[in-house]
């Protein structure tokens, strides 16, 4: 019987790919699950023993009632929308400096991606001491060109774009590197022909370089928004979501609500959402990018 | 015959040398990190024989997550004997189930001990139920360089009273900013900021945190005496020039000289901060005072943490010789004298009584500088509800110190929302 189950065309892919489907179950959505089955109980660090009440879709219904949760959605979406403006802008800019300038990038190349290569909550505490009001690095040049010292980190308005500058520069090295390689996959021929029409090198970018790099671009936009949106670490270090909630992201409301304030279950239901949001910006991303592409 | 006799021989041989094997009774103690008690652990072990105490620690952040965690479990094999919980974790721990009762363990012994820490050790506080002993405790206090205030033409006396502490923050920030050295600093990283810069203000004014209404708690914190100490804050910003600061070095930065004047824990102003000094040099260094008041007359209020000594209810459960052990371990670091050698080499306050007496007195004193202070700032200290959702009204509280402080949203306003916040979180 084995015997027949392995010489059959029909079974033996299923049976070769078994392994690696228990694994993915067990790894990836098992624990999904377990997570949304735990987003339905009102489990919290007092009922972890004697079990947690059902409650249904109730964390759902009460997480958008919560102004603190809709207000981290408004606050993660600035955090997402700024970085990625920044990150795809600067990196794309440095994918094709690099590209078309193969002698020094060798050296820039190293230089540029030292801060993807730093843990995130190396960058934090960097960024903290930079961002100092008294003696940080920014301040200090500021007050160089005669200019007013800034309360970066201290400032309502100014908290969160001091943490999107410091995702920014994180972030850029890899797209960067992303965009470079998908400008190495571009023929030379269209650039060849282009030239020979007399187009110009903006018209160049314009309708074969941009056009080329869009599903390079889509799954770039969709890996830095999905991490942006996640990213929790370098806020937990720099702001932990202060002054007032100023920088409070969904992700580190899921943190703080779930691991904080001991509330499991209303955790598990803000993951659950998170999960949801990125899902649909990725078809969203894929139906206006990768389609056209 | 003789055969027999052999045999019985090396049966007790081999029976004596495996309770030789056996060795000590192993008891396993979880603390948080820095909360030596490897300081009396060789003292404990000499008056518990047979028993080898063993203390695993953990980052402070760590702790709740793991003692949560592993005591949900509900197996004694991974639960530790004895346990360390911060007094502000008290209700959540005991509402879960996951602490023993230990009123009869520790009752008597708590009639000693500071009206503060022998409620906070009960659960509901003041209930009669205890559920560990609160062993380790701090006070917060103003401390200052008097040698920075000399330079600046501060005096200490300024430093009292809340207007005058303005103007002192003011006169400092003017004086030593050449030198890089900041007036006051004012922690405003996280919601610990609450208990230095806010609750004992609102204490000393007559307000509460929280206050009990119809058999539930209720916010008590936007009360006049709350907005009044909220409005000193927004003052010694807005008027006094200093800077809110966003990191926290536990006093390491004032001892270094980088403030002159700081709020905090008696710990930034011991050996650990000033590392190979005696108590007398430390108090020839830097001077300590109680909070400021808004007025003469008004008393000032400090804020005590701290830590309980507990034991889990899985090992009083299900392991009756193991909670047997814990219980003469724990009674052996109660002892007036263990204790004292205990605070006395980690510069701990005492929480009783017979502490700030001979013969232990003058041997704290002599390790733990301004230490009748320090003592007497304890005795009347406060500590905060020990409530299962003390981290969301703590934050909510927090939310509402920067409003004020950073947006400028009106200190009334900003505690009404809070207190709003503070009543669903309660269930109100």
């Amino acid at each position: 019987m084995i015997k027949g189950i392995l010489n059959s065309e029909r079974t033996l892919p299923y049976v070769l790919m078994a392994p690696l489907l228990v694994l993915l179950f067990s790894v990836t959505l098992f624990p999904f699950l377990w997570n949304f089955y735990v987003s339905m109980h009102d489990l919290k660090t007092t009922n972890l023993q004697s079990g947690a009440p059902f409650v249904g879709l109730a964390n759902y219904f009460r997480l958008f009632r919560d102004p603190t949760f809709l207000h981290s959605l408004k606050i993660s979406s600035y955090f997402v929308l700024g970085s990625m403006v920044g990150q795809f802008g600067l990196g794309l800019l440095l994918a094709m400096i690099l590209h078309y300038h193969p002698g020094p990038a060798r050296v820039f190349r190293v230089i540029f991606v030292i801060p993807w290569i730093l843990s995130a909550l190396i960058i934090g505490y960097s960024w903290i001491w930079m961002y100092n009001y008294r003696f940080g690095l920014i301040n200090s040049l500021l007050r160089l060109v005669g200019l007013r010292p800034i309360h970066w980190l201290n400032d309502i308005r100014m908290a969160l774009w001091a943490l999107v500058i410091a995702n920014i520069w994180r972030g850029t090295p890899f797209t960067m590197l992303f965009l470079e390689a998908a400008l190495k996959t571009i023929p030379s021929e269209p650039y060849e022909a282009a030239k020979v029409d007399g187009a110009t090198s903006w018209q160049s970018f314009r309708y074969i370089t941009l056009p080329l790099l869009r599903p390079a671009i889509a799954i770039n936009l969709i890996l830095v928004t999905m991490w942006t949106f996640n990213l929790f670490d370098t806020i937990l270090v720099m702001t932990k979501g202060g002054p007032a909630n100023a920088t409070l992201t969904t992700a580190m409301y899921m943190y703080k609500s779930a691991f904080e304030y001991g509330l499991l279950g209303y955790g598990s239901a803000i993951t659950i959402v998170m999960l949801l949001i990125n899902a649909l910006l990725a078809v969203l991303y894929f139906k206006t990018i990768g389609r056209r592409a | 015959m003789s055969k027999r006799i052999w045999v019985w021989s090396l049966m007790v041989a081999f029976g004596l040398s495996a309770v030789a094997w056996a060795g000590p009774v192993v008891v396993k103690l979880w603390q948080s990190e820095g909360y030596g008690l490897e300081a009396v652990e060789s003292l404990i072990e000499s008056l518990v024989p047979g028993v080898d105490l063993q203390v695993v620690e953990y980052p402070y952040n760590e702790l709740r997550m793991k003692l949560f965690t592993t005591l949900a479990a509900g197996d004694p094999k991974v639960a530790p004997d004895i346990v360390m919980v911060d007094s502000i974790w008290l209700g959540e721990f005991v509402e879960g189930g996951y602490l023993a009762e230990l009123t009869d363990v520790v009752a008597d012994e708590a009639a000693d001990w500071f009206d503060a820490f022998r409620n906070g050790s009960q659960w509901p506080a003041g209930s009669g139920k205890y559920y560990g002993l609160w062993y380790d405790t701090d006070v917060r206090v103003t401390m200052y360089w008097p040698d920075l205030l000399l330079e600046a033409g501060v005096n200490a006396g300024d430093l009292l009273y809340w207007d005058t502490f303005i103007s002192a923050c003011k006169k400092l920030n003017e004086a030593l900013a050449p030198q890089g050295i900041g007036g006051f600093r004012l922690d405003m990283g996280g919601a610990y900021a609450a208990d230095f810069f806010f609750f004992p203000f609102l204490w000393a004014e007559g307000g509460e945190i929280l206050v009990a209404k119809d058999g539930k708690l209720v916010p008590a914190f936007n009360s006049e005496a709350g907005v009044k100490a909220l409005q000193f804050l927004v003052d010694l910003v807005k008027v006094g020039g200093v800077e809110p600061q966003l990191d926290i070095f536990w006093g390491n930065d004032w001892a270094a000289r980088k403030w002159a004047v700081y709020i905090h824990g008696n710990w930034a102003t011991s050996e650990s901060r000033f590392p190979g000094t005696t108590a007398a040099e430390r108090m020839k260094k830097v001077a300590v005072l109680p909070y400021p008041v808004s007025e003469p007359g008004k008393v000032p209020v400090t804020l005590s943490g701290g830590w309980i000594m507990t034991i889990p209810a899985v090992v009083k459960a299900k392991a009756p010789d193991r909670y047997a052990k814990a219980v003469e371990v724990m009674e052996a670091f109660l002892r007036a004298d263990v204790m004292a050698e205990y605070a006395s080499a980690l510069a701990r306050i005492p929480v009783r009584a017979a502490l700030m007496e001979e013969p232990y007195r003058s041997k704290l004193a002599e390790n733990i500088e301004f230490f009748d202070f320090y003592s007497k700032m304890a005795s009347i200290a406060k500590v905060r509800p020990a409530i299962p959702q003390w981290s969301q009204v703590a934050d909510a509280i927090f939310e509402a110190m920067q409003k004020a402080i950073f947006q400028g949203v009106d200190p009334q306003t900003a505690l009404d929302e809070a207190a709003a916040k503070v009543k669903a979180i309660l269930g109100g």
